[in-house]
């Protein structure tokens, strides 16, 4: 009988066990995003002498207590509408004040994100506002708007 | 023989007791094991809103101001070498980055924290230097200085503007050499209306709004002045007029203007002591294929300023230059 039941019960603990793990981990996944916060201090998109002169530069604070990693950046044409998407294949990120590669950035924190030329793929117009969205990799941004 | 009978039924009873036993245990400690783990969870989770909320609070408590900057001749050129900030929220700051922002570019200059100690107690100020008291940047009266605080909150303003302060009217005051503008502004009658971003036509689907306060993204909008003409002389106006507004804040970084809607009339007239309403559409001034202008996607308060040009019609049948700028009394607010 001890062997039935506890044979009865291995299946049910499996289950609740991985049922209260995936829940756990949503919690879990939860917290990290509210405490991930980033801010976009200054944007750098001016209009260059061509196409593929043309370069942004993002910089970026963690001021939330999760560890931020950058994964996509957006660039909208308000006049025009049309949005240019950069992942991280597109950019460079590092400390802007010792110039180094970083990935991540921990609370308080600067980041510089580079699109270096050739990859912004338009020439920003002089006058013309962009929308500048920066994601992170669970999906958290911020966005700046900037006067080319 | 009759005990004999009982026994083994006893004992086979004690093991179905004892397995139910178990079985009951197993449950409880699954239960409970469960609980444990979730509320561990929640609990962690809870941790983490409360965190950010502190977080939160503590950044609205941030307010910082750019006071003054201090400049030094090096070399036949002139050099920032110190700004001062006043911390006028009610918390601690600490001063984490520096910004240039000039015609052809933004420039991150530095983090004054790594060469010295930034942090502001409510109501002190600082005077942050340059690294090894250097310059901080070459002295560009146009360019903006920008200082950000660990927590991302900015203070900002135009060098030029801290070091030799506001313009100034020239003193002595002589009254009788000021030309006071000829359009006197009806506050009341203000008013915005959602147009087609092309062909710039009234959405018939709104109203006129009163402008005081707007939605932000509420896309493509016509702005609704009223003046009266307070001279004794007509006046016609052209497309370069136009209605602007700056933000007090940033995001958003931009002002955006509304040129006069000229796509039905070149110029606009207007009669003296006549009421008229005057219409800003456009993003720049019109000609065929131009676009109209956009409210912005981000909630701020922002300064009107209306700038006139256009001619006077002398009585004589000559006309004269006209100009005029008239900053609004009150700001918008893009809610």
């Amino acid at each position: 009988m001890l062997g039935i039941v506890t044979a009865l019960f291995i299946p049910v603990f499996l289950w609740s066990s991985g049922l209260t793990s995936g829940t756990r981990s949503f919690w879990e996944l939860s917290g990290l995003i509210a405490t991930e916060r980033i801010v976009l201090e200054e944007v750098n998109l001016r209009h260059a002498s061509t196409v593929a002169s043309a370069n942004c530069t993002i910089y970026v604070r963690n001021i939330g207590k999760t560890l931020v990693t950058i994964s996509d950046v957006f660039i909208t044409d308000e006049y025009s509408g049309a949005t240019y998407q950069y992942g991280t294949s597109k950019f460079t990120t590092s400390d802007p004040v010792t110039n180094n590669p970083i990935t991540s950035i921990m609370q308080g924190e600067l980041m510089k994100i580079y699109i270096p030329p050739g990859m912004l793929g338009f020439n920003p117009a002089t006058g013309t506002t962009y929308l500048v969205k920066v994601f992170t990799t669970r999906g958290v941004g911020d966005q700046y708007q900037v006067k080319a | 023989m009759r005990e004999a009978n009982v026994k083994p039924r006893f004992l086979s009873d004690r093991r179905a007791v004892s397995a139910a036993m178990i079985a009951f245990m197993f449950l409880i400690i699954l239960t409970f094991s469960t609980l444990a783990l979730l509320l561990s969870g929640f609990f962690g989770y809870n941790l983490a809103i409360n965190e950010q909320m502190i977080i939160e609070q503590e950044r609205a408590q941030e307010k910082i101001i750019l006071t003054e900057l201090k400049t030094k001749d090096i070399a036949n050129e002139t050099y920032l070498i110190a700004a001062r900030v006043n911390n006028t929220g009610t918390i601690t700051v600490k001063i984490r980055a520096i910004y240039e922002t000039n015609r052809t570019m933004t420039a991150f200059i530095g983090d004054p924290s790594t060469w010295m100690d930034t942090y502001i107690e409510p109501n002190q100020d600082l005077l942050i230097w340059g690294p090894n008291y250097t310059a901080i940047t070459r002295f560009r009266p146009s360019a903006k200085l920008t200082l950000v605080t660990e927590r991302g909150t900015k203070t900002s303003d135009f060098e030029g503007v801290i070091v030799y302060g506001p313009s100034k009217p020239p003193y002595p005051y002589n009254p009788s050499k000021y030309y006071i503008g000829p359009l006197e502004l009806m506050f009341t009658a203000f008013y915005y209306h959602k147009i087609d971003s092309t062909t710039g036509a009234l959405d018939p689907a709104y109203n006129w709004t009163p402008g005081w306060s707007i939605s932000k993204s509420y896309g493509y909008v016509a702005w609704n002045i009223t003046v009266r003409n307070i001279d004794d002389r007509a006046i016609t106006i052209n497309g370069f007029s136009s209605f602007t507004i700056v933000p007090n804040e940033s995001p958003p970084s931009d002002e955006r203007t509304w040129y006069l809607d000229t796509s039905t009339q070149a110029n606009q007239t207007l009669i003296p002591e006549q009421v008229d309403h005057i219409v800003y559409k456009w993003r720049v001034p019109y000609e065929p294929g131009v676009s109209a202008e956009n409210i912005y996607s981000v909630s701020c308060r922002c300064l009107v300023f209306l700038t006139f040009y256009g001619v006077f019609h002398n009585h004589d049948g000559t006309t004269t230059t006209y100009a005029q700028t008239i900053p609004f009394e009150a700001a918008i607010t893009v809610i």
